[in-house]
């Protein structure tokens, strides 16, 4: 992977500073990864996560959550030593197959699902005649067994999307209607109102708020599912559905009546039926991420801001 | 909407390890986009996985077994005989009880199965008279004449010699032996009632949950798995498969290897490996998820045998959280996992605890292993890994160099070990004695 950019004095002294624990702690000298190949992978990762102008002592906060022993695991199958691999397949093989088949569901796709990737992972594909290897691009953030499955789930999603595009015209036009807005044309001018009234209250949600409402009302996740996502009791996440529809609604009214309509017809655009809300919810929440596919992105995610929100629902 | 997060950040985000401001970028992405979405939530580990792993956590599992319900019933009945029949000698046969019990102090593990105060079971009566040396030669030849009984259930064999009615006299006789042959109080028992539960929560839990319907059985094996714990070199009790070694590689029982399949619905589960970094790693799900074990030996005395029972289970409690983590491999749990150990049986474990592990050996029903590595550090368990023997090859004073690379065991006693030093050492006897070869 590239470093696109330089590495900082701060990683650089703490990466030296941790070296030898951590070139220990990982086991490297099991799987031949000197200390000088791992200090190339920890200045990389550190980099690459970390936004300049941190201080050393954060650096090496950051460095000591990562789950070295895994990183170096799979650094050193990348790069090709075969104890490492040995011990990589006897750990993870099993799990890969396990992973996939929950993922999709059924045998024969799940075989191909974990073929492909085991592939990857094996590094049968060159880039510029090189062979290029999956688990380079591992960073130990979290766990190698679940990057295995998130890399899977992946593949699997790309897969689902390439073969949605190519149905026929008749089931896109179901599956679309499954989602579509209501018709354009009965929109009056009240309704635009309560549209950016409804935009308005959903962006003024967190990205946590946000994130929950999409699951539940666009993607339709259980609230089990989702409480499992973000890691909290599903009882709270429940509480949290419902008092986010309720502070909604509120919003949303309090909204276009600051736009100039009167109470009374604001509630009757909002029909006082929680299920049109949530229709309205649904709607305005509706956006497809780019048909981009997923790949190592370099750099930290720039923390994007929510005026896009017009413009990515015009799609749908 | 940026660039999709990396399987890293979306991995860490749903492993819950992701600091604020991170976790804050990744979910306003997740906000808006379908996709990610759909990864993050395709990818969650299996719900079982989770829910096992809390069970495993608090314990509770092992309740929820209906065999250990009913173990857990027949215990306390068995407390209650065990009551009455102190109670009955505390009055009747005060002096005889105090005489016969007090070298119970220093018997070894199947003595204080035993006591020979006591009444045996009528199943039992061949065998209790019997010095120690000479049972274990009576349940070899019971081996040898009987193979398929304990091929077929490895783990209940070391039950079968003892029945339910012996449970009785050996956990009154523990009661007093726990308070050296004095009055008779209520927290005795419970003690080993403590003993019994958490020795089949570690001993007998581990292994083949199929292991009968016979609840009494599960008291029994506790006792004497917990029994055992002191016995310095316990000569292996089940039947291994050709186990191979492989240097610096993973031996586990290659059969059910084979048959990933078949190894679930046995529920045999148990699989054993070596982490990158040298720890002894044990699977109790077939590999799902991976707990560090600690081989830590220590030699007991009687008194303490209740607290090591126990200990044994803290063990486990503490690789809880560890595997719902997904196998945190290393230093972050073996400290934690020694100091517990340590604070409850106010030990130290042996140095070589440490030790960096190459080779391990596994039998077919996973009670059986024996694991080496660096600095000739062997250790060898019969129960699954409850409890732990440091063997220390030695033959004309001459004893083991180098580090052990390679463990083969064709059966229970007849193995052999490679060390880097290019030494081999061969056993017939399980471990007991070693010829340099």
């Amino acid at each position: 992977m590239r470093t696109t950019r330089a590495i900082p004095i701060e990683v650089q002294s703490a990466v030296a500073e941790l070296l030898a624990e951590l070139h220990s702690k990982a086991g490297c000298e099991r799987i031949g990864l000197s200390p000088e190949s791992f200090e190339v992978i920890l200045c990389e990762v550190a980099t690459k996560y970390l936004p300049d102008g941190k201080t050393r002592a954060e650096v090496r906060t950051f460095l000591l959550t990562l789950r070295v022993d895994e990183l170096a695991l799979a650094r050193a199958c990348a790069a090709g030593n075969n104890a490492a691999w040995e011990n990589f397949l006897i750990r993870y093989r099993e799990k890969l197959y396990q992973s996939a088949l929950r993922i999709a569901r059924e045998d024969s796709a799940a075989r191909d699902l974990a073929d492909s990737l085991y592939a990857e992972l094996y590094g049968t594909n060159t880039r510029d005649g090189e062979r290029v290897c999956k688990l380079a691009s591992f960073t130990g953030r979290g766990s190698l067994e679940g990057w295995l499955r998130t890399v899977l789930a992946q593949e699997f999603v790309n897969r689902y999307r390439r073969t949605r595009r190519t149905v026929s015209l008749d089931e896109e036009n179901e599956d679309g209607a499954q989602f579509a807005a209501p018709e354009p044309e009965t929109l009056a001018a009240a309704d635009l109102r309560l549209e950016s009234a409804t935009d308005a209250a959903l962006a003024s949600l967190s990205p946590e708020e946000r994130m929950v409402l999409t699951a539940y009302y666009l993607d339709g996740r259980t609230l089990a599912e989702i409480a499992r996502m973000l890691g909290v009791h599903e009882s709270t996440i429940s509480r949290k559905v419902d008092k986010l529809a309720k502070s909604l609604r509120k919003r949303i009214l309090a909204g276009m009546v600051q736009k100039g309509m009167a109470r009374r017809q604001a509630e009757e655009a909002l029909q006082v039926d929680v299920r049109d809300l949530r229709l309205d919810i649904r709607r305005s929440l509706a956006q497809d991420s780019p048909p981009a596919t997923f790949s190592e992105k370099e750099g930290v995610l720039p923390v994007s801001n929510v005026t896009d929100r017009q413009e990515l629902k015009a799609k749908p | 909407m940026g660039p999709h997060p990396d399987a890293n950040l979306l991995t860490a985000f749903a492993e819950q390890s992701l600091p604020e401001a991170e976790r804050r970028v990744v979910l306003d992405h997740l906000a808006r986009c379908t996709g990610c979405r759909e990864v993050v939530a395709l990818a969650l580990p299996t719900t079982e996985d989770s829910v096992v792993a809390v069970r495993e956590n608090t314990g509770a599992r092992w309740f929820g077994s209906s065999l250990l319900r009913w173990g857990f019933a027949v215990a306390c009945l068995a407390l209650l005989a065990a009551a009455g029949v102190l109670e009955y000698q505390q009055r009747h046969r005060e002096i005889t009880v105090a005489s016969n019990n007090v070298p119970n102090l220093q018997d070894t593990a199947p003595a204080a199965t035993t006591p020979s105060g006591m009444q045996p079971a009528p199943s039992q009566s061949v065998q209790a008279p019997a010095p120690p040396a000479i049972r274990d030669k009576e349940r070899a030849t019971d081996r040898e004449q009987n193979p398929s009984r304990y091929i077929a259930a490895p783990t209940e064999q070391r039950v079968l010699p003892n029945s339910n009615a012996a449970a009785a006299p050996a956990v009154s006789g523990r009661a007093i032996s726990a308070i050296g042959g004095g009055k008779y109080t209520a927290n005795a028992p419970l003690k080993a009632a403590g003993a019994a539960i958490a020795g089949s929560g570690s001993g007998g839990g581990i292994g083949p949950r199929s292991a009968g319907g016979a609840a009494a059985e599960v008291t029994v094996q506790a006792e004497t798995a917990s029994a055992e714990d002191s016995t310095p070199e316990v000569v292996g009790k089940a039947k291994p498969a050709p186990a191979e070694g492989i240097v610096f590689g993973l031996a586990r029982a290659p059969d059910l290897h084979a048959e990933p399949g078949l190894m679930k619905k046995a529920s045999v589960g148990l699989r054993w490996t070596i982490s990158a970094s040298g720890a002894l790693q044990r699977s109790s799900d077939g590999g799902s998820t991976w707990q560090d074990v600690d081989v830590s030996t220590t030699q007991l005395s009687g008194s303490q045998k209740l607290i090591s029972a126990k200990s044994s289970t803290v063990v486990a409690v503490t690789g809880g959280p560890e595997a719902s983590e997904n196998a945190d491999s290393g230093a972050a749990t073996k400290p934690a996992t020694q100091a517990s150990v340590a604070e409850e049986t106010k030990s130290t474990p042996t140095p070589a605890a440490t030790a960096i592990f190459r080779a391990v050996s596994v039998s077919s029903d996973g009670a059986e292993v024996w694991a080496g590595g660096s600095a000739g550090a062997l250790y060898h368990t019969s129960d699954a890994g409850a409890t732990w023997t440091r063997v220390l090859p030695s033959e004309n004073g001459a004893a083991i160099s180098g580090d052990v690379v390679s463990i083969q065991f064709s059966d229970v006693r007849n193995g052999s070990i490679t060390t880097s030093t290019a030494e081999t050492w061969v056993t017939r006897d399980g471990g007991q004695n070693w010829r340099k070869q």
